[in-house]
């Protein structure tokens, strides 16, 4: 059984040499013209890649054997220009993209990786010009239509941008990150049902796509499902942890708490007594005692109150008690309104608020 | 993942999707690196068997033959297909291998026999196997270095049909059929990989065409296993064997 390391041998005979692979003038058998015609058929093909070849003509029996090793490291200069991509050296990439497609300007390939360069500064023409030229040469390649419909979506087309994302998921139906765009400008185009669906296609076969994830759960939010994507968010903060993808996902939960405390009544009346009784603690508290509070609940909101949930208990440093998430979030709107008036913290209790100043100031 | 949690992964997926165990097992005597027998009414296990040889890739192969066999138990019972040769297909083999005159009479049976299986084993393996390998190769990148270390020694052991000694045995319709489909899975490798090393032996001996074409039937026919019969049966009649072999429910 062979190695990997064994290099590449093969042996032809002159006469099963296609003549279509020559140049019209060397396809006699044996003759100078056709030893270099071949010669230099298999310089074009194996100069890109690297390594040593080694070519024998074998006058006795009229055969032609190649062996081709590869070097150890070579790299060829679309790898390279690859590398410098994930080293964040785009001058480097571009610039050797740019050689190699001017040398073999029908690689789509190449001409792939320089449109998505383009595509992520934001070139979007030159982008979509060499995308569209790659997709001609590959028509079924689906990254080259998904790109297309990422540059066309970046351009403000969604209509567009929709109709190519579909026909990339005809072509791939099992292409995660065309499902992912695809669902991406349909919920921005606000048809969030169907955005989920692509979304959920898109874990189906790509289940740690923390931008899917991300997106099923905004889709599910747009659409009212509220609960479900609680918990998708939910999921994603533990996973994603304080990368800009956990914070919306915090942001996406407060936005949910916040509907689902409305959703339960116009006023709450738990509400009302959280901050009346925070406006009657804090008579006894300085101005800097409310803000270290404030602060104290702010910071572990961070990692996400569950606010519809009683039974949960949390403690505080800057204050002894267990309190309910709802408890807090009152607390820490009261002590804003008396510290920081104006300060946005995430949850609307204006009304619940001016009733217990009313009632605090009525005493 | 790594390769071990993405082999550990292909393992369970099969078992819950056929409900039985699979059992991995060293055989020194496989002719291949690695085999998977599907669990029947007689045999309650899958048994996944991988040579010796085997062990530096054998996440890679784990996770190839489960994918091999997850294709079968998705598709519907009535489309879980053989290619089988029968008696008749020995017999047109062997004509084709006489008139040749290339192998001496005591040979031709046997000769013509293993040349009759293995192009039939082939035509079953290679357009399917293809589709897994591209599966893997999106869906694993940590399982590339030894996918590709197993492809590029299957392709240098496939270029040496092109050597003129075989040629000059085999009758024209098995050897054209074996080299298209060496050239389309060099040429499969190729476009993963952007680089075509192992395609140029084809393409200088004429080939490469050939290989496009049956390529370009798996974009063409839909991917789902349903599929997989009609995708063999196509590149059997594109490389004209289609009247060959049978191929058609299993058991047939």
């Amino acid at each position: 059984m062979m190695s990997p390391d064994d290099p590449l041998v093969f042996t032809l005979a002159w006469d099963d040499i296609a003549p279509t692979s020559l140049p019209e003038d060397a396809r006699q058998p044996g003759g100078e013209a056709f030893r270099v015609a071949v010669i230099r058929f298999l310089q074009k093909q194996y100069e890109p890649l690297g390594g040593k070849a080694r070519i024998i003509f074998n006058d006795a029996d009229r055969t032609l054997t190649v062996h081709w090793a590869k070097r150890d490291g070579f790299q060829s200069v679309l790898e390279k220009a690859q590398e410098a991509l994930s080293l964040g050296d785009r001058s480097v990439a571009i610039s050797l993209l740019k050689a190699l497609i001017a040398r073999t300007p029908d690689n789509p390939t190449q001409l792939y990786n320089l449109g998505m360069v383009y595509s992520d500064d934001g070139k979007l023409e030159l982008a979509e010009d060499l995308l569209r030229k790659a997709a001609a040469l590959d028509p079924r390649n689906a990254h080259i239509v998904v790109a297309i419909g990422v540059v066309r979506a970046r351009a403000g087309d969604l209509e567009s941008a929709i109709d190519t994302l579909r026909r990339a998921v005809e072509i791939e139906p099992e292409d995660p990150f065309a499902h992912q765009n695809l669902g991406a400008c349909l919920l921005k185009q606000g048809e969030a049902e169907s955005a989920a669906a692509h979304f959920r296609q898109s874990l189906r076969h790509s289940p740690d796509s923390l931008p899917s994830q991300l997106g099923l759960a905004q889709s599910l939010e747009s659409s009212g499902s509220l609960h479900e994507a609680d918990e998708v968010y939910q999921g994603l903060i533990k996973t994603a942890g304080h990368t800009p993808v956990g914070e919306w996902a915090k942001e996406g939960r407060t936005r949910i708490a916040h509907a689902l405390m409305r959703k339960a009544g116009s006023e709450r009346p738990d509400v009302l007594m959280y901050c009346l009784g925070a406006l009657e603690r804090f008579e006894e508290m300085t101005d800097e005692q409310i803000q270290t509070l404030g602060r104290e609940i702010a910071i572990l909101g961070m990692r996400g109150l569950d606010i519809n949930d009683p039974s949960q208990k949390y403690t505080l440093k800057s204050l002894p008690g267990d309190f309910s998430g709802m408890h807090l979030v009152s607390l820490m709107y009261t002590a804003f309104q008396r510290v920081a008036p104006g300060t946005d913290v995430g949850i609307d209790l204006s009304r619940e608020y001016a009733q217990a100043v009313a009632l605090f100031e009525a005493r | 993942m790594t390769p071990a949690q993405a082999q550990q992964h292909a393992l369970n997926e099969l078992e819950e999707l056929g409900g039985k165990p699979v059992v991995l097992q060293e055989d020194a005597s496989l002719p291949n690196l690695a085999r998977i027998q599907i669990a029947t009414a007689a045999r309650p296990v899958h048994i996944l068997s991988y040579s010796p040889k085997a062990a530096p890739e054998l996440a890679y192969l784990v996770c190839f033959q489960c994918e091999l066999a997850k294709r079968s138990l998705v598709a519907a019972p009535d489309e879980r297909f053989n290619v089988a040769s029968s008696a008749d297909t020995y017999r047109q083999v062997e004509k084709l291998v006489q008139q040749m005159k290339a192998v001496p009479a005591t040979m031709v049976g046997s000769y013509s026999r293993i040349i009759t299986d293995g192009l039939g084993t082939q035509l079953r393996s290679m357009p399917i196997g293809i589709r897994a390998d591209r599966d893997l190769f999106h869906a694993h990148p940590e399982l590339r270095d030894q996918q590709r270390a197993c492809a590029e020694r299957s392709m240098k052991e496939n270029v040496g049909c092109l050597h003129p000694n075989i040629r000059s045995q085999a009758p024209d319709l098995i050897f054209l059929a074996t080299v298209a489909m060496n050239a389309a899975f060099a040429l499969a490798w190729g476009r993963l990989w952007n680089e075509d090393a192992h395609a140029t032996p084809y393409r200088l001996a004429g080939f490469a065409e050939r290989g496009e074409q049956l390529l370009d039937m798996l974009d063409t026919i839909p991917k789902s296993p349903t599929h997989d019969r009609e995708l063999v049966s196509a590149w059997a009649q594109m490389l004209a064997i289609d009247r060959l072999y049978q191929i058609g429910p299993v058991g047939l």
